[in-house]
């Protein structure tokens, strides 16, 4: 078993020039728990050629990150694996333990999803980038390898690369560490690098960039890159080829162009048609509702909000103002930093303002006693972004919905069922959902009891952080159309906070553009979204890939067009 | 809730450890509660007639004391107090260290600081020396034990449970609720407490357990329960001072029940360490 791989090795270099680089064939997974077994991956068959970006996309649960982990051999000892996993003439699948570790590094390279988790923090990154080539490359003297790990900080395109070496993660930001984890991932010049949603959590500007560098890399080596991701603009922007995976399975394999245009699967077409897309809004919904005529929900004016320790502190928001009529949703979008959230948070009076003021249907929060504020947000609702925290483990989902009832006490054991009953319908759960648990829902169903338990005592003003961004994009594409429709039916208020321009888009009848703490461009979503004034906003809304890959290419070039002086 | 507690209930039941656990538990209970009813004994009035006599001797099925006392209803009668103490002052100390080290997390800011350095100063004096100043100025007896140990012990809980309540505190379900209108008495009482539940209940077994050393301990430096009264911490005390005689059936027994029973209660701890993982097994 040893030798074949061996002996299949020297004859590795004369095959380098095969276009085949990887070749999975019938790759199945099984996890085999103590009371089941059960199947990530259904005999999988998938080649990348070399100098190709392939793109493994899927939703939660497709199996895409395991089909990765299997050719890393990364997989937990619980995971049973049959099939056959071919690097060159390498059998993967038949490798001892120092045989997958000499490929692992120096012939594929990994990158992962958190840069901030991967990198290790109590080591310089000079250092960490230096291990990986000590350890495939063990022969070079301190300075070579100094030198090369220069040289591949400098191919990653991080900028004073001399100066980094002695540089700690924390002290770079995301995008820097997660080229920091590609020059890892790229130090020995592998032929294969997998990238698992290595962009997912990055800001759009930055995941823009490593988009770039990925291509740039191809390019100037020839190396395959497999890029997993359940982002579909990013698939449009840089794949070559696509694979499309669901409960362990290939439905569709298509050259880019071909699956973004012909799509053939059901699901495929499903996937592609629930994207959101940055749309023009149709006209009559998209006239700006100023709103003069209805009554003001929230009136944020010259907002700051301060964070940190006496004598150290920072300011997070400052000088914002904004102002939510009755039945209308404003959308806050911004970067990761930018204040987005801590403005939603502030205008229900979770923050304390450090200087401006917030009223809430005419009051002041800062002049309400506690009590007070307790009672006005009886009129408040809050949806966050995770729905793995937003309820409760330890309570029933009717208990969940019911709380706001019971903190306010309104109505009585029956009526509140009654309540409850209807809103899980309202947000077409069903009633049968009331005596679950958690942790028994799916992520979409317990966003929707999330919103259920926000629109239960009919709020007046709706504060949505994120509340769909951590959803699969046919999940999230049936909740939004289940928020807008009881936006519509209810007419709260809603303030919108959201990183996707694209959402926005859809329902949104004023954006805000925040960037650091500040507001950079206000108005209606069709001028600011289509004809922005301010440069940020424009570089912003160029840097959001398209779910189309000619669209997107177009935009590409306009973008790298753009930043040329 | 009864759906949770159900699981929690069935899933312990399938750890076989920690159900031996309890069998020992409820066996000792049954010995030191019921076994006087059935087992009559003397143990008021010393007898030096009959003082150390070996196991079997005179109808003495596990012999007798220095005094005259018949070990087997003396174990009875001090595994009583044991038991007692044990179980009322880990639980007085569960409680005290719950409440407090969740107001503490979820306050935050200075009055978690002024709880936590209070707890931190405790923490800094020897729960041992408490004992012992404490032993000497009042009179122990079963209920003052039960307050004092109590009152020495909450520390350690109260740490668990802040650290525990200072994350649950930041959880989405916490901060929407506030957004609802609810206060922290809801948040802590609804929220955080019952999430940190697993912790409170299994630090709660590991704390009787210590508890019932505790007395050993002190009862072991003579300052337990009273004469004629005794518990098993003491008649090991009692005993130590004839191991070169031989009589180990004055040092065995207790002994043995205090590891059993200590034993006992830690792996029931770990039985529902895992039972309360409400995402483990369900369905």
């Amino acid at each position: 078993m040893t030798d074949e791989p061996r002996g299949a090795r020297d004859a590795a270099p004369s095959e380098r020039g095969g276009s085949t680089v990887l070749q999975v064939s019938g790759l199945s997974v099984d996890f085999v728990g103590r009371a089941q077994v059960t199947q990530a991956v259904r005999s999988v068959s998938v080649a990348v050629e070399r100098g190709e970006i392939l793109a493994l996309v899927g939703e939660s649960g497709s199996g895409k990150s395991v089909t990765a982990m299997a050719v890393m051999r990364l997989l937990p000892p619980t995971a049973r694996v049959s099939g056959s996993i071919r690097l060159g003439e390498i059998e993967l699948t038949a490798c001892s333990a120092p045989e997958i570790r000499s490929i692992r590094g120096s012939r594929i390279g990994m990158v992962f999803q958190d840069p901030m988790r991967a990198l290790n923090p109590v080591f310089t990154v000079g250092w960490q980038v230096a291990e990986t080539i000590r350890l495939h490359q063990p022969g070079l003297s301190h300075a070579e390898r100094m030198d090369k790990v220069v040289d591949v900080l400098e191919r990653a395109g991080i900028p004073e690369p001399r100066r980094r070496l002695e540089q700690y993660p924390h002290e770079l930001s995301g995008g820097l560490r997660q080229r920091v984890m590609i020059a890892m991932a790229v130090a020995n010049e592998p032929e294969l690098v997998i990238a698992d949603e290595a962009t997912t959590a990055l800001d759009v500007t930055v995941q823009a960039e490593i988009l770039e560098l990925f291509r740039e890399l191809r390019d100037r080596t020839g190396m395959a890159i497999v890029v997993i991701t359940h982002n579909m603009g990013v698939v449009a922007d840089v794949a070559d080829r696509v694979v499309v995976m669901r409960a362990g399975e290939v439905v569709e394999q298509a050259p880019v162009e071909k699956l973004f245009g012909r799509p053939e699967h059901a699901y495929t077409q499903e996937l592609l048609s629930s994207v959101p897309r940055l749309s023009r809004p149709a006209v009559g919904v998209a006239e700006p509702v100023r709103g003069d005529d209805r009554e003001t929900v929230l009136d944020v004016r010259d907002l700051a909000v301060d964070f940190g320790p006496r004598g150290r502190r920072v300011r997070a928001v400052d000088g914002v103002s904004l102002r939510i009529a009755a039945g209308q949703v404003v959308g806050l979008v911004g970067e990761s930093g930018s204040g987005k959230s801590t403005v939603g948070r502030a205008a229900l009076g979770l923050y304390a303002p450090g200087a401006g003021t917030i009223s809430v249907l005419g009051q002041d929060l800062a002049r309400l006693s506690r009590r007070e504020l307790q009672r006005l947000r009886r009129n408040c609702a809050l949806v966050l972004q995770d729905p793995g925290s937003s309820l409760d483990p330890r309570m029933t989902i009717r208990q969940s919905i019911a709380e706001p009832m019971a903190i306010n006490g309104v109505g009585r054991r029956s009526s509140r069922e009654r309540r409850v009953a209807e809103v899980l319908d309202m947000v077409r759960l069903g009633a049968g959902f009331a005596g679950r648990y958690p942790h028994e829902l799916s992520g979409g169903q317990l966003q929707r009891a999330s919103i259920a338990r926000a629109l239960v005592l009919e709020p007046r003003l709706l504060v949505a952080d994120e509340p769909t961004s951590a959803l699969d994009v046919s999940v999230q594409a049936s909740v939004l159309e289940v928020f807008l429709d009881l936006q519509r039916e209810i007419g709260f208020a809603c303030l919108f906070i959201t990183h996707d321009l694209a959402v926005v888009s859809m329902l949104a009848s004023e954006v805000i553009i925040m960037s650091q703490g500040r507001v950079v461009e206000a108005g209606a979503p069709g001028s600011v979204l289509f004809d922005p004034r301010e440069e940020y906003t424009r570089r912003l809304v160029a840097a959001a890939p398209v779910p189309d890959p000619v669209e997107q290419r177009r935009r590409r070039h306009e973008r790298i067009a753009s930043l040329r002086p | 809730m009864s759906a949770a507690t159900d699981s929690v209930y069935r899933r312990f039941l399938r750890h076989r450890l920690g159900v031996a656990g309890l069998v020992v538990i409820v066996l000792l209970f049954g010995f030191c509660f019921l076994g006087p009813v059935v087992y009559h004994t003397n143990q008021v009035q010393t007898n030096i007639l009959a003082a150390n006599l070996a196991p079997g001797v005179q109808g003495h099925p596990l012999g007798t004391t220095d005094v005259g006392f018949d070990e087997l209803g003396r174990l009875m009668v001090g595994g009583r107090s044991s038991l007692e103490i044990g179980l009322a002052a880990g639980l007085l100390a569960t409680a005290i260290g719950t409440i407090w080290g969740s107001v503490a997390g979820y306050a935050g800011g200075w009055l978690d600081s002024v709880l936590m350095r209070i707890v931190d100063t405790g923490i800094a004096i020897p729960a041992l020396f408490l004992l012992l100043v404490a032993g000497t100025i009042v009179r122990p007896t079963v209920g003052v034990l039960i307050v004092i140990i109590g009152v020495v012990s909450w520390l350690v809980p109260a740490r668990l449970v802040r650290a525990e309540s200072l994350t649950l505190a930041n959880r989405e379900y916490v901060l929407t609720m506030k957004a609802l209108g609810g206060g922290s008495a809801r948040a802590i009482g609804r929220h955080i407490v019952p999430n940190a539940i697993g912790t409170v209940v299994v630090n709660a077994t590991f704390q009787v357990a210590d508890a019932i050393l505790l007395v050993a301990y002190v009862s072991f430096l003579g300052l337990g329960v009273p004469f004629p009264g005794t518990d098993w911490g003491g008649m090991l005390s009692n005993g130590i001072s004839y191991t070169y005689d031989g009589y180990w059936w004055m040092i065995v027994p207790p002994g043995v029940a205090i590891i059993l029973v200590v034993f006992a209660f830690n792996v029931i701890g770990d039985a529902l360490r895992d039972a309360f993982e409400l995402r483990l097994g369900s369905r």
